[in-house]
């Protein structure tokens, strides 16, 4: 469509034109102030339960399991762990009280086993499932031992389905999962299910549609408070009503719930300053973890099936200074048992609610309304400074003599892009090859000391000042469509990445002064604050005094090993974060950086 | 007495009471004592009467001389007779002189007075006797005569007034011909066939006759209406099953003459149940069969029922060839009433949307002589499921009282009466009500065919205990009744208890069979409820199965197993994978099996995804001998896909489907909980016929395939699958509509404007000084004002208006 209005660089007023620079750094201040303003009580909004159908399954309780009853299973099970014969333990479990049972062959050369049960209701045809789920090894973070038998949650998910097994009143089947291998097994058995990969080897008993459910990790015998982990694949979260419901059941039963490990006396006990301070933490470790699109345990494989899913951690941090005694089994298991029939209750999928939502704490959060707001702000300055490249095209324009007729056609300005496009090309091109090679912090060093210095091997840009702001404006529009994509796919990714890129569009936007000393300045910069490893350094330092939530001294070997296990996992989610960053934002920051070695000719040679 | 009065306060009724006992006293006193007193109040009669002078003239004008003999009941001189106060303050007669002399005779001793002067004495002071004034008068025969006939008047008039203003018509029941109708009906209902209209009716030359002789003829009619073709045979089929279940089969068999569905007679139903017959007559079914179903039957653990059931709603019926009526519209009258009757949401199923006519799946099971059944295409069949339908006591109450011995009422005799407790028999894993009815050979040549109406209530119900592998139930604890009675209309009742568990299980069943007998090599015990030992006395069972331990498991899978389940994720497309399992140890033959799908247009199937293979290896594809696919249209018509396979292994059947995007309101009220696809249905004739209890195509009743081979065919249903549409967010449907119109507007407004007009500086307007804007905004306030006073005084008098106009 051609535009009949020529938008010109008069119409801008001079005063904009003056004081561009700080507007845009004003924009982006307000922008991060803004999103760290969301912590505060004004922004957040209550949580509250938008599906009627789910309130009545946390009125009473029916179900009576004993304390012997646990032990014996456990019991068992610890046999099972120690003869290396878990699968088979279970299976036989559920064979003795006539529940189905089945076993997946993980077809890998560790020989390990899936296990399911399936618990059928009497009152419907297996349309309609809920899943629980518990891995028989969770990871837990101590040095000695990374992983450790999930003894206490198979023990108390296999009681439940025991119990509600021949109950009347259940309308939905419960299936009982036992990954072995957690994410790999859960995945495996997920295609298998769902039948995705044509060469896995079917299930041998599907029950339905699966609703939604809970992963319950509970590697130790007691524990003090519960920490509650929704992050699935790529930003991915599950409906706020689920996760209310378990917050709900928790709160009735007086079980301490926590995000993050970060828990939050919501009773005026607090100081505010302290709710404050948690409620900031915990947003921050919130957009910093969903960044990665990496899931916090097997739940998020089950979110990219649209399982609605979160997983319970049992955790030994006692919440209060009074706390003396551990969670009680009877608590425990009334939280399962309303989760469950809350769910047996549901006449339709989770659809009310939210989806995308940050919490604050666990009775706050953060709806998308609100927080797309800071990003809007982050990200204004990349359209308005295009919008004022685009129109001083036409004033230089007009001043130029000779205007291009193609095709019968009279070009708004005119302009040879071929040099522009060369420079692009050599560095989408740089770049690709350089992602190409396998992920290991090493190596990433060495591909950023190439892209450092290729603008010294290489030919640098040589263009006229017009061409420059073409590429600054093509990258600007290409820059702002990429964040605004981003952020409706992983919002905590594409704040992180509007967060970096900003301050690069303004400093190689101020390379175009002639001045050798903002020249080699804007290098400078771009060699250490403006660097992507850098900034993964710092995002990792970050992160870790966050979670840690006292001081720490940044540790490179950290970094290294974490972000090796981080490559060595994420293929296995099915996560795309590190495609986009390597396919599309390390281009635009090397373009970026090579747009600093700029050189301006007077006149386009090739005319 | 007057000071007294003076001085107490008392109220009205105190005082009369007090006066009358005052009264009474003092003429006890005067008469016996003769003493006359002085008071204020002049009771004594034998005082003269005043004289007649003027100042009485004036105060009484009305008594003239009259006496004043007493104050009275008000004090006020006046005459009445009056049964409460004989004493009125006057005499009723004036003075004449007559009456004085007799006074005065009166004054002396009344024995000096005649009997004629006594009276004359008491006619002067009293109009009347006691006796005469208490004397009815029979006013009251006036009073009502004249109300009567009032409302007589009123509803006359009221008639008047309304035939003269509504004019009425007469409904249309009184007319002629519905009178004639109505007469006809109630004669052919027999309304009190004994004593009422019905007994008056000559059935032989169709007219009213009042003989008796005609009245002797209709009760012979009515003998050889009831004969005995009518047969109704009650049978309860009992397995223990080895997942902790027991299966629970009540069958109800009726055969009645194919005469109740002529036209144009008269027809008696004896045993046979009319709206079923009214319903099949008025749609031209030749049989239908209909299933409610709650839960799934688990082909893998509990092997195979006697007739099986998809989850939910299943009908389908042929019917006759030769009929004025098209198929379509009488498919959907038969499913509409028989909606109606069992409460059941039939009348989804009627559209050409949800139902389809498969070729080979579902053959007439009448079994009819062969000239009359050999060309049955499969335009006169209508199959439909409806999966999403719920069973409930609803469904079960209506369904009940087509059988003979619930029908009456009260007395729920037989295995019928194990039906009273509707919420027992709904706690169960598995509950499908049946209906089929069809025609079937009177006898074994086939000459002529009698119909057969068999119902069926199949319960799985979980026995297991506490007790690890230890089952027990009694009839009590699965039904919560004993059989009281047996029915005195069936001529068969029989329970069958199947022990094809006994090999790894010990039974202990309480009370003692009648009889055993061995079905293949299956034992089955028998009880014979109408035999005379157990004929008049409450029928109750119990029994406890465990497993032993020595026994290995599963001994005996079932010949075929069926597992469907829907593969993919997303909102986009999907596939259904069908898994056929076959028993290969029991089964070294080839067997053939028939596939038949029936799945939703909205769910737009792909041929060419369509892929059979075996189970072991997904590469060898098995050649099906036939395959029929119509493909759906939008809002029109159903996928449907039916298959002959030939195979001597286990096979997967696999497609693929894209889903389609449903107008908004298309959608039912619960949009997000998916969709329903039908079960699939796959029939087959077993190999090895022996082992399986499975009803014959001859006869549903048990008693007969038990006494005969049973042919081996069975019909398996798969689980039906629930999968979700994409569907919009209902939630906020405003919300989403006035964001979605706000973006547009905006959007296509600022584009539109770009692309369409162009920007131009216009001259800079002067600018004026504030003063001279400030008095540019007194003017036009001023000339507001007067405006504004002009339109609120419009009516200001003319010449004032002439002396604006002249300002």
């Amino acid at each position: 469509m051609p535009l009949l209005s020529n938008l010109l660089a008069k119409d801008i007023p001079q005063t904009f034109q003056k004081f561009q620079l700080h507007v845009y750094a004003g924009f982006f201040f307000f922008g991060l102030l803004g999103f760290v303003y969301l912590m505060s009580p004004i922004v957040s909004r209550r949580n509250y339960l938008s599906e009627n159908a789910l309130s009545p399954g946390l009125v009473s309780n029916d179900i009576y399991i004993s304390n012997e009853h646990i032990r014996d299973i456990i019991g068992q099970l610890r046999t099972g762990f120690k003869e290396k014969n878990i699968s088979d333990v279970i299976q036989s479990m559920f064979v003795q009280r006539g529940i189905e049972a089945y076993k997946q062959n993980l077809e890998d050369d560790t020989n390990d086993e899936n296990v399911y049960g399936i618990v059928r209701a009497p009152r419907l045809a297996s349309t309609e499932s809920i899943i629980l789920v518990a891995p028989l090894y969770v990871r837990i973070q101590s040095k000695s031992q990374p992983i450790k038998a999930n003894l206490y949650g198979i023990a108390h998910t296999l009681a439940i389905g025991f119990a509600l097994h021949r109950k009347p009143y259940m309308a939905k089947d419960i299936i009982l999962l036992f990954p072995a291998q957690q994410e790999n097994g859960t995945r495996i058995w997920l295609d298998a299910y769902f039948n995705t990969k044509p060469d896995s080897i079917p299930l041998d008993a599907h029950a339905g549609s699966i609703q939604a459910g809970l992963t319950l990790e509970f590697p130790h015998e007691k524990f003090y408070s519960i920490d509650l982990r929704h992050n699935g694949i790529n930003g991915q979260l599950p409906n706020l009503d689920l996760i209310n419901t378990v917050v709900h059941l928790c709160d009735k039963n007086s079980i301490p719930a926590s995000y993050y490990d970060i828990y939050v006396d919501l009773s005026s006990n607090e100081l505010f300053i302290d709710y404050m301070k948690k409620s900031l933490r915990t947003l921050l470790i919130n957009a910093l973890t969903l960044a990665t699109g990496v899931p916090s345990g097997v739940h998020g494989q089950f979110l990219h099936y649209r399982i609605e899913m979160i997983t319970l951690f049992g955790s030994l941090t006692k919440r209060d200074q009074y706390q003396t005694s551990p969670i009680t089994l009877r608590a425990f298991d009334d939280i399962i048992e309303g989760f469950i029939r809350s769910l047996n209750n549901l006449l339709e999928r989770f659809h009310q609610s939210f989806f995308f939502y940050f919490h604050i704490n666990r009775r706050n959060f953060v709806s998308i309304a609100t927080y797309m707001v800071p990003l809007g702000l982050i990200v204004a300055p990349a359209l308005i400074r295009s919008l004022v490249l685009y129109m001083s095209f036409f004033t230089s324009s007009e001043t130029s003599a000779t205007t291009y007729i193609t095709l019968g056609r009279t070009m708004k300005f005119d302009m040879n892009y071929s040099a522009m496009f060369l420079e692009i090309l050599e560095c989408l091109a740089l770049s690709y090859v350089l992602m190409w090679i396998p992920m290991k912090f090493t190596y990433l060093i060495i591909c950023q000391i190439t892209m450092f210095i290729s603008p010294i091997l290489l030919r640098p840009f040589r263009s006229t000042e017009r061409q420059f702001d073409y590429l600054q404006f093509i990258l600007l529009l290409t820059g702002s469509a990429l964040l605004g994509c981003l952020s409706l796919l992983n919002y905590s990714m594409a704040f992180l990445a509007a967060c970096f890129l900003m301050p690069c569009y303004m400093f190689a936007g101020c390379s175009k002064f002639d001045h050798w000393i903002i020249k080699y300045f804007c290098r400078f910069l771009f060699l250490t604050c403006l660097n992507p490893l850098v900034f993964l350094a710092l995002y990792h330092y970050l992160a870790r005094l966050l979670m840690a939530g006292e001081f720490l001294l940044p540790n490179f070997n950290q970094l290294t090993s974490d972000f090796d296990t981080y490559i060595a996992s994420y293929r296995l989610f099915n996560a795309w974060t590190v495609d986009v960053v390597c396919l599309a934002i390390v281009p635009i920051w090397f373009l970026l950086y090579r747009s600093t070695f700029w050189i301006r000719t007077l006149v386009d040679k090739t005319q | 007495m007057s000071n007294f009065l003076r001085q107490v306060k008392i109220t009205q009724p105190q005082l009369a009471t007090f006066l009358q006992h005052q009264c009474r006293a003092e003429a006890s006193t005067a008469s016996s004592t003769g003493v006359t007193q002085s008071g204020s109040i002049v009771l004594d009669n034998r005082k003269a009467p005043p004289p007649l002078d003027a100042d009485r003239m004036r105060m009484h004008p009305r008594i003239g001389n009259r006496e004043i003999v007493g104050y009275g009941l008000k004090g006020k001189p006046e005459y009445f007779d009056l049964a409460m106060f004989p004493c009125p303050s006057i005499r009723w007669e004036a003075d004449t002189a007559e009456i004085t002399a007799l006074r005065k005779k009166e004054q002396g001793d009344w024995k000096q007075l005649s009997v004629d002067e006594k009276k004359r004495l008491y006619r002067a002071s009293f109009r009347q006797t006691f006796e005469e004034f208490c004397a009815p008068s029979g006013v009251w025969k006036w009073a009502i005569g004249w109300t009567l006939i009032g409302i007589a008047g009123l509803t006359f008039a009221y008639d008047g007034w309304r035939r003269i203003c509504y004019r009425f018509d007469k409904p249309d029941s009184m007319a002629d011909e519905k009178l004639k109708r109505q007469l006809e009906f109630h004669i052919a209902a027999r309304q009190g066939p004994m004593t009422g209209l019905a007994s008056k009716w000559d059935y032989e030359t169709e007219m009213f006759s009042t003989k008796l002789k005609s009245c002797l003829i209709l009760i012979l009619l009515i003998h050889c209406c009831s004969t005995n073709e009518d047969v109704y045979k009650e049978e309860l089929y009992i397995r223990p099953l080895a997942s902790g279940h027991t299966y629970f089969n009540l069958l109800f068999t009726t055969v009645a003459s194919p005469d109740i569905l002529k036209s144009n007679i008269v027809h008696h139903y004896h045993l046979f149940p009319k709206v079923i017959a009214d319903i099949v007559r008025s749609n031209g079914v030749s049989e239908f069969h209909v299933s409610l179903t709650q839960g799934l039957w688990r082909y893998d653990r509990w092997g195979m029922p006697i007739v099986g059931a998809p989850p939910g709603a299943e009908v389908w019926a042929w019917f006759k060839s030769d009929e004025q009526r098209d198929v379509a519209s009488r498919w959907t009258s038969f499913a509409h009433e028989l909606g109606g009757l069992l409460c059941a949401s039939l009348n989804f199923v009627a559209s050409n949307v949800s139902s389809s006519s498969p070729y080979y799946s579902f053959r007439p099971q009448s079994t009819l002589p062969k000239s009359n059944g050999a060309n049955l295409d499969n335009s006169l069949l209508r199959y439909a499921a409806l999966p999403r339908e719920i069973v409930c006591t609803e469904n079960l109450t209506p369904w009940k009282k087509l059988l003979p011995c619930v029908a009456g009422g009260s007395n729920h005799n037989g295995l019928a009466g194990l039906l009273d407790n509707a919420p027992k028999l709904y706690n169960s894993d598995y509950h499908s009500l049946r209906m089929d009815f069809r025609q079937i050979c009177a006898n074994t040549a086939c000459t002529s065919t009698q119909l057969e109406l068999s119902m069926a209530l199949a319960i799985v119900v979980n026995t297991a205990t506490s007790k690890p592998n230890y089952n027990e139930w009694t009839f009590r604890s699965v039904f919560g009744s004993n059989v009281a009675q047996s029915c005195p209309l069936s001529s068969l009742t029989n329970v069958y208890v199947d022990l094809q568990l006994s090999s790894t299980h010990s039974l202990n069943i309480t009370p003692e069979p009648d009889y055993s007998i061995k079905q293949g090599t299956t034992p089955i015990v028998i009880y014979d409820l109408n035999s005379d030992q157990r004929k008049s006395t409450t029928f109750a069972m119990s029994c406890t199965h465990s497993k032993q331990p020595t026994s290995n498991t599963d001994s005996s899978s079932p010949p075929i197993v069926v597992h469907r389940y829907a593969t993919g994720y997303g909102v986009r497309d999907g596939g259904i994978k069908t898994v056929i399992k076959i028993n290969e140890e029991q089964n070294k033959n080839q067997i053939t099996l028939l596939y038949f799908e029936q799945i939703p247009w909205y769910f737009r199937v792909f041929l060419h995804t369509l892929k059979i293979t075996t189970l072991d290896d997904d590469t060898t594809e098995i050649k099906p001998d036939y395959i029929s696919y119509t493909p759906g249209k939008d809002r029109e018509r159903s996928y449907q896909l039916e298959i002959v396979i030939k195979t001597d292994q286990s096979i997967v059947i696999s497609f693929e489907f894209e889903m389609a995007f449903l107008k908004w309101n298309e959608f039912p009220p619960d949009p997000n909980h998916g969709f329903y696809i039908p079960s699939a249905v796959i029939s087959t004739l077993l190999p090895s016929k022996s082992n399986y209890i499975l009803r014959s195509l001859n006869s549903f009743s048990l008693n007969q395939s038990l006494s005969s081979w049973s042919d081996g065919f069975v019909r398996l249903y798969s689980e039906s699958l629930l999968v979700n549409l994409p569907t919009p967010d209902f939630s906020m449907p405003f919300n989403v509509i006035c964001l979605g119109c706000t973006a547009v507007a905006l959007a296509f407004g600022g584009l539109h404007n770009l692309t369409t007009k162009e920007f131009c500086f216009g001259p800079k307007r002067a600018q004026t000084p504030l003063r001279q804007r400030l008095q540019d905004l007194r003017v036009r306030l001023m000339a507001s004002r007067r405006a504004l006073a002009q339109r609120l005084f419009k009516r200001t008098p003319p010449q004032q208006q002439r002396h604006e106009h002249a300002e």
